[in-house]
C-alpha cells in the first residue's frame, strides 16, 4: 500500500473529528435550518456559581446539542436512513402506513382502537355544557353550531399499517358526541360522515399523503359546507365565492405537508401534485349582511381561515380562539391573548358560535370555553376577562425559586424560576368541600397525574377528581397542597419538578403564597 | 460528560487532540491530566476535591510503602487500603445502610434514624479500584511507587478510563507514562476502535434500551410471556452493547493518545460455562477481584470448602459493588451459585454435551440474572421470572411481543445477535483470509484499507446523525 495513499486515509479518519467543530466556527457550508417547531436553547452566561452548582454546564450542554456543526444534515440524515431502511419515523406520533401515507399515531388509536375514550359520563357533562352555552347564544338571537372534523384515518382508513387492520372499538367519543348533539337538540355539522361518502367519488384528495390536518381543497369543501349551513339559519344572504377551478404544484403550501416536514428528509414522499383551490369572492355579493361568528377550535380551522375568504363574509369583529388559548381575527393580523377579551360579552354577542373539534382532539373538546361561560355566567357576570378579579398568587418553593408551569416542556410544573412573571402566576378556583383547582396563565388546570408518577402538570381544560386539591395554610404566607391521592404536593429536589407524592409536610412540601391582589 | 454527547465529540475531543498534536511531547502527560479534571469537574465540581484527595492521598501512601521496609509496610497498606474503602464506602454505601437500618427499626417499631443523603461521586468504584490496584502493587514489590505526581494522577484520572472504565491496572501502564509511541497508524486505529463502540452505544444499546425500557415499565402480570423474553433480551443486548461499546471507546480514546489498555470484553454471550462468561465479561473487574480479592482470600489453595466460600464471597462483592441495593447483591451471588455448582460437578458435565447446549445453558443463567440486575425489587424480579417461564397465570395478558417489534427493532436485534455470536468476527477473518490468499499485491491491500477507512467513516457520520436527533441516554454504568 503507497505511504502516500495510507497517510491520506488516516489524515480523512482523523480529520473527520474535527469537521463539525470547523463548520461551526467557520460556517463554510450554508446550512438549512430544520423544519418544525423546536426551542433553540440560549448560550448560558459563565459564573462561579453556576459551574460550581452544576447548571451552566447542564445548560451549556444543551446548548452544545443544538449548536454543533452539520446538526442539521446529520439530523436529516439520520431521519432519511431511518425511512428508507425501516420506514420509522423519529417523531412517536407520527408512522407511515401503506403506500407511505402518514398519520397520527394518537388520532389513529383515538380513531380506530377508541383508545383515550373520555368515557359517557364526561362527555354528557360536555354536552349539558355546550347545551347551557347554546342556549344563551340562542337568547342573544344567535346560534350555536357543532362542528365534527374527520381524522384522516376515519375518511381513509385502507393505507393505515396493518397492524390497525382488525382495530375495533366498543365506545367512541366522537359517537357520543354526535348522539348527544341528536339527544340535546344542538346544531351539528358531521363532516366526518360527509367526507367518508365523498371520498370515494372526490376528484381531488381531501387529504394528503403528507400532512395531518385535511388538504386545502379538503378545508374549502368543508368551508363550503359551513357556510351554507350558516346561510340556512339565516333570512339574509351573506357574501359568497366562486370556484374557478384548481391550481397544480409541486411543493406543499399552507399545511397540506405538515407531517413530512416534521420529518426532516432529504427527499420527499408525495408522488402526485398538491391542489389548491381558486376561490373568487363574488364583488356583488359584499355589501350582503355580515354576521359576526366565533370559532373556537383546533388547528383544522386554521386551513379554512388560511384561504382567506372568511374574512369578506363574515364580520370584522369575527374571531377565531384557537383552542380556547389565544383569540385570532379571520385577517391576517396577529391573535391576541385571551386575557384581553371579554369572553362572555363575546359570544352572547356573536351570530354564529362554531364549537369545531377535530375526531383526535375530542380529549380536550371544548377546550374550556364552555366551563369558563358556564362559571362566569352563573356565578359573577362582573368576572368578564379570565384572570380578572380573581386572586392571583405566585408560588415560591424551598429552593427559593418560583413554581412555574411551563407549557415549552410539556405543561410540567417546575420550581426554577428567578422571576415571577406569566407562567408564575395562578389562580384559585373555590370548589366544594374545601377544595380548590389552581388555574393557569394559559388557562389550564393543575393536574396531579395519579395514573403515572403523581408527577404535577398543567394540562387540563378541565377540573375532575386529579384537578383538585386542598391548601393547607401553615402560617401567614405559607401553605401546602394536598393532591386527590391525599399525598402532598412536593418540589423534587433532583428535577425541581413537583409531584404530589408526600406523605408529610416538610421543607419541600411548603410554599410560600404570594398574593399579587386582584387585577 | 458522555462519551456519546456531542459536547463530547464534537468539541472536548477535537479540542484536546489539536492541543496534543500542536504540543511537544514533554507537554502531553499535563495536557491529559488538565483535560481530565476538566472531564471529570464537568460533571461534579463538587467532588473534584474528594477526587483529587484521593490522587494525593495514595500518591504519598504509595511513596510511604515503597520506602518502609517490614511490618511498616503492611500497617501503611493497611491504613491506605482502609481509608480507601471507607471513602467508598462512605459515598457508595452510606444511604443504603442506613436505609436498611431504618427498614429495621420501623420493623421493631422505633423511630427512623433521619440523615442526609449522600450524592455518590461520579466513577467512585472505579478510581477507587484504580488506586487500589496501585498501592497493592507497590506493596507487593511488583511495581515501584510513581514518584512523579502528575504521572500518578494521570494514571488515575486518564478521562477515558476515568468514570466507567475498564479497571486498568497501574503495572499494566505504569511504562507508558513516559515511553509511549504517539503516531498517526496508532491514532488512526484509536479512532476505529472509538467509532466502532460509539456505534455499538448510539446505533444498538439505545435502540435496545428503547425496547426495554418500554416492556419493563408494563405491568409484569399483564405482560405475554413472550414479550417478557423480548424484553430482558433486549436488555441482555443493551446492557452488553452499552457496555462494550463505552470500553471500546476508552479503548480506543487511549489508543489515539498513545496508551494500550487490556481489553474489558471478549464475546461474553458465546461462553460454554459461568466461569467462562466471567473471563469474557467486564475482565478488568473480574481481574481485579481475583488478583486482590480471592487470591489473598487463599483462593483455590485450601479445601474445597473453604474455595466455594471464597468464590461465595468475590462474587458478594462483585455483586456489591455494582451497585448499594440488594438485587445488585442477589445478581451477584446467583451468579456465584452457578459457579460453584460448576465446580462442584456440573462442569464435568457440560464438557461431555453438545457446544451449542453449553452456550444455552451459560445464556439462560444470564438472561435470568440480569432479571435480578435490571428490575429493583426482588417480589417484582421473581414475578418477572415466573412470567418467563410459560406458566399458565391468573390475569390475562395484555401487551403482546409483535406489539413492540417493527422492522427497526428486528433488523438491530438480528444484527446485536449476530455480533454477540462473533458471526461478524468470522465473516471478517474469511474476508481478510481470502484476500490474503488472493494476493499480497500491494493493490489488494490498498482496496482493503480504503474499505476500513470509508466503512469507518460513513459509520461515525450514521452514528452521529443517530446521535444528533437521540436524546439523553446515560450509560448504565455510570451508575456504578
Amino acid at each position: 500500500m503507497g505511504k502516500i495513499w495510507k497517510t491520506i486515509l488516516l489524515g480523512l479518519l482523523l480529520a473527520i473529528l474535527w469537521t463539525p467543530l470547523l463548520q461551526r466556527v467557520s460556517g463554510i457550508f450554508n446550512e438549512a435550518r430544520l423544519k418544525g417547531a423546536y426551542i433553540v436553547p440560549e448560550r448560558p452566561e459563565f459564573s462561579v456559581d453556576s459551574f460550581l452548582g452544576g447548571s451552566f454546564q447542564k445548560k451549556y450542554e444543551a446548548y452544545e446539542n443544538y449548536s454543533f456543526g452539520f446538526r442539521p444534515f446529520l439530523i436529516k440524515l439520520k431521519n432519511s436512513l431511518d425511512f428508507i431502511l425501516y420506514r420509522d419515523i423519529d417523531n412517536t406520533d407520527l408512522m407511515a402506513g401503506k403506500n407511505d401515507v402518514l398519520y397520527s399515531r394518537g388520532s389513529a388509536d383515538r380513531t380506530m382502537w377508541g383508545k383515550y375514550y373520555n368515557g359517557r359520563e364526561i362527555n354528557n357533562n360536555t354536552l349539558a355544557k355546550i347545551k347551557f352555552l347554546k342556549e344563551k347564544v340562542e337568547s342573544g338571537g344567535g346560534h350555536l353550531i357543532a362542528l365534527m372534523v374527520p381524522s384522516k384515518e376515519s375518511v381513509m382508513p385502507e393505507y393505515l399499517p396493518s397492524s390497525y387492520d382488525h382495530a375495533k372499538h366498543e365506545n367512541s367519543d366522537y359517537e357520543d358526541f354526535i348522539a348527544g348533539y341528536e339527544r340535546e337538540g344542538i346544531s351539528y355539522i358531521d363532516l366526518c360522515s360527509y367526507f367518508r361518502k365523498l371520498y370515494p367519488q372526490s376528484k381531488y384528495p381531501l387529504f394528503t399523503k403528507t400532512g395531518f390536518h385535511w388538504s386545502t381543497y379538503g378545508a374549502s369543501v368543508a368551508q363550503d359546507t359551513i357556510l351554507k349551513y350558516c346561510q340556512s339559519l339565516l333570512t339574509l344572504p351573506i357574501p359568497y365565492y366562486e370556484r374557478k377551478g384548481v391550481e397544480f404544484s409541486d411543493t406543499a403550501r399552507f399545511a397540506d405537508a405538515d407531517f413530512e416536514d416534521l420529518m426532516n428528509l432529504y427527499f420527499s414522499i408525495q408522488q402526485s401534485k398538491y391542489v389548491y383551490p381558486k376561490l373568487e369572492i363574488v364583488k356583488s355579493s359584499l355589501s350582503n349582511h355580515r354576521p359576526k361568528v366565533i370559532i373556537i377550535g383546533d388547528s383544522f380551522f386554521w386551513q379554512i381561515k388560511d384561504l382567506r375568504k372568511l374574512v369578506n363574509i363574515f364580520s370584522d369583529d369575527s374571531k377565531y380562539w384557537y383552542y380556547f388559548r389565544k383569540s385570532f381575527p379571520l385577517s391576517d393580523e396577529a391573535g391576541s391573548d385571551m386575557k384581553f377579551l371579554d369572553v362572555v360579552q363575546e359570544l352572547e354577542s356573536a351570530d354564529f358560535v362554531i364549537l369545531e373539534s377535530s375526531m383526535g382532539t375530542l380529549g380536550e373538546f371544548p377546550f374550556g370555553v364552555t366551563e369558563y361561560f358556564q362559571e362566569h355566567f352563573e356565578n359573577d357576570k362582573q368576572m368578564r376577562s379570565i384572570n380578572g378579579k380573581r386572586e392571583q398568587f405566585n408560588l415560591k418553593a424551598a429552593n427559593g425559586k418560583f413554581v412555574c408551569a411551563d407549557i415549552s416542556k410539556n405543561n410540567i410544573v417546575i420550581a426554577d424560576r428567578e422571576k415571577a412573571a406569566g407562567w408564575e402566576t395562578f389562580s384559585i378556583l373555590l370548589l366544594p368541600d374545601n377544595k380548590c383547582a389552581i388555574y393557569t396563565y394559559e388557562n389550564k388546570y393543575f393536574s396531579a397525574e395519579l395514573g403515572g408518577q403523581g408527577e404535577i402538570t398543567a394540562s387540563r381544560y378541565k377540573i375532575a377528581g386529579w384537578e383538585t386539591f386542598t391548601m393547607i395554610k401553615l402560617d401567614s404566607n405559607h401553605v401546602a397542597l394536598r393532591a386527590a391521592n391525599g399525598k402532598y404536593l412536593a418540589m423534587d429536589e433532583k428535577s425541581l419538578r413537583l409531584f404530589a407524592r408526600a406523605d408529610a409536610i416538610g421543607k419541600n412540601e411548603k410554599f410560600e403564597f404570594m398574593q399579587k391582589g386582584s387585577k | 460528560m458522555l462519551f456519546s454527547s456531542p459536547i463530547f465529540i464534537f468539541l472536548f475531543l477535537p479540542v484536546v487532540l489539536f492541543l496534543i498534536v500542536i504540543s511537544p511531547k514533554k507537554l502531553h502527560n499535563f495536557i491529559l491530566l488538565t483535560a481530565s479534571l476538566i472531564f471529570y469537574a464537568w460533571g461534579s465540581v463538587s467532588h473534584t476535591l474528594i477526587f483529587i484527595f484521593s490522587i494525593l492521598f495514595n500518591y504519598v501512601f504509595g511513596l510511604g510503602i515503597d520506602k518502609a521496609s517490614g511490618n511498616n509496610r503492611k500497617k501503611i497498606l493497611t491504613i491506605a487500603v482502609t481509608i480507601n474503602l471507607v471513602l467508598l464506602g462512605y459515598c457508595k454505601y452510606y444511604n443504603f445502610f442506613l436505609d436498611n437500618v431504618n427498614s429495621l427499626l420501623s420493623g421493631f417499631g422505633k423511630s427512623s434514624i433521619e440523615y442526609q443523603k449522600v450524592a455518590l461521586p461520579i466513577g467512585i468504584s472505579f478510581f477507587t479500584f484504580h488506586a487500589l490496584s496501585y498501592i497493592i502493587d507497590v506493596y507487593r514489590r511488583r511495581v515501584s511507587a510513581q514518584r512523579n505526581l502528575l504521572d500518578l494522577a494521570l494514571y488515575i484520572s486518564f478521562f477515558p478510563q476515568l468514570i466507567a472504565g475498564p479497571i486498568v491496572r497501574y503495572i499494566d501502564v505504569a511504562t507508558q507514562f513516559q515511553a509511549r509511541m504517539l503516531n498517526m497508524e496508532k491514532a488512526a486505529a484509536g479512532i476505529h476502535r472509538f467509532i466502532f463502540g460509539l456505534a455499538k452505544k448510539v446505533i444498538i444499546a439505545n435502540t435496545m434500551a428503547l425496547t426495554a425500557d418500554q416492556i419493563f415499565v408494563l405491568p409484569i402480570a399483564k405482560l405475554s410471556p413472550a414479550l417478557a423474553w423480548l424484553g430482558i433480551i433486549a436488555y441482555t443486548l443493551q446492557i452488553y452493547f452499552d457496555f462494550s461499546g463505552y470500553s471500546d471507546m476508552a479503548l480506543g480514546l487511549a489508543k489515539i493518545f498513545g496508551f494500550s489498555f487490556p481489553e474489558n470484553f471478549n464475546y461474553p454471550y458465546v461462553a460454554q460455562s459461568i466461569k467462562e462468561f466471567w473471563r469474557r465479561w467486564h475482565i478488568s473487574l473480574s481481574t481485579w477481584f481475583r488478583d486482590f480479592l480471592y487470591i489473598p482470600l487463599g483462593g483455590s489453595r485450601g479445601s474445597e470448602m473453604r474455595t466455594l466460600l471464597n468464590l461465595l464471597i468475590v462474587f458478594f462483592c462483585t455483586g456489591f459493588w455494582h451497585g448499594a441495593s440488594w438485587t445488585f447483591v442477589i445478581w451477584g451471588l446467583f451468579h456465584g451459585t452457578f459457579l460453584l455448582i460448576e465446580r462442584v460437578g456440573l462442569e464435568k458435565i457440560l464438557i461431555r454435551t453438545w457446544k451449542p447446549v453449553r452456550v444455552v445453558y451459560t445464556l439462560l443463567v444470564v438472561i435470568v440474572g440480569w432479571v435480578f440486575f435490571r428490575i429493583e425489587t426482588l417480589p417484582k424480579a421473581i414475578d418477572y421470572i415466573i412470567k418467563m417461564s410459560f406458566m399458565p397465570s391468573d390475569s390475562p395478558a395484555q401487551f403482546f411481543l409483535m406489539e413492540y417489534l417493527d422492522t427497526k427493532i428486528i433488523a438491530v436485534l438480528v444484527i446485536a445477535i449476530l455480533y454477540s455470536i462473533r458471526a461478524f468476527r468470522n465473516g471478517n477473518s474469511f474476508f481478510e483470509r481470502a484476500l490474503h490468499g488472493l494476493s499480497q499485491d500491494a493493490l489488494y491491500q490498498t482496496f482493503f484499507q480504503t474499505c476500513k477507512v470509508v466503512i469507518s467513516v460513513v459509520l461515525f457520520f450514521v452514528t452521529v446523525s443517530y446521535l444528533a436527533s437521540g436524546t439523553y441516554n446515560p450509560f448504565i454504568y455510570f451508575r456504578f
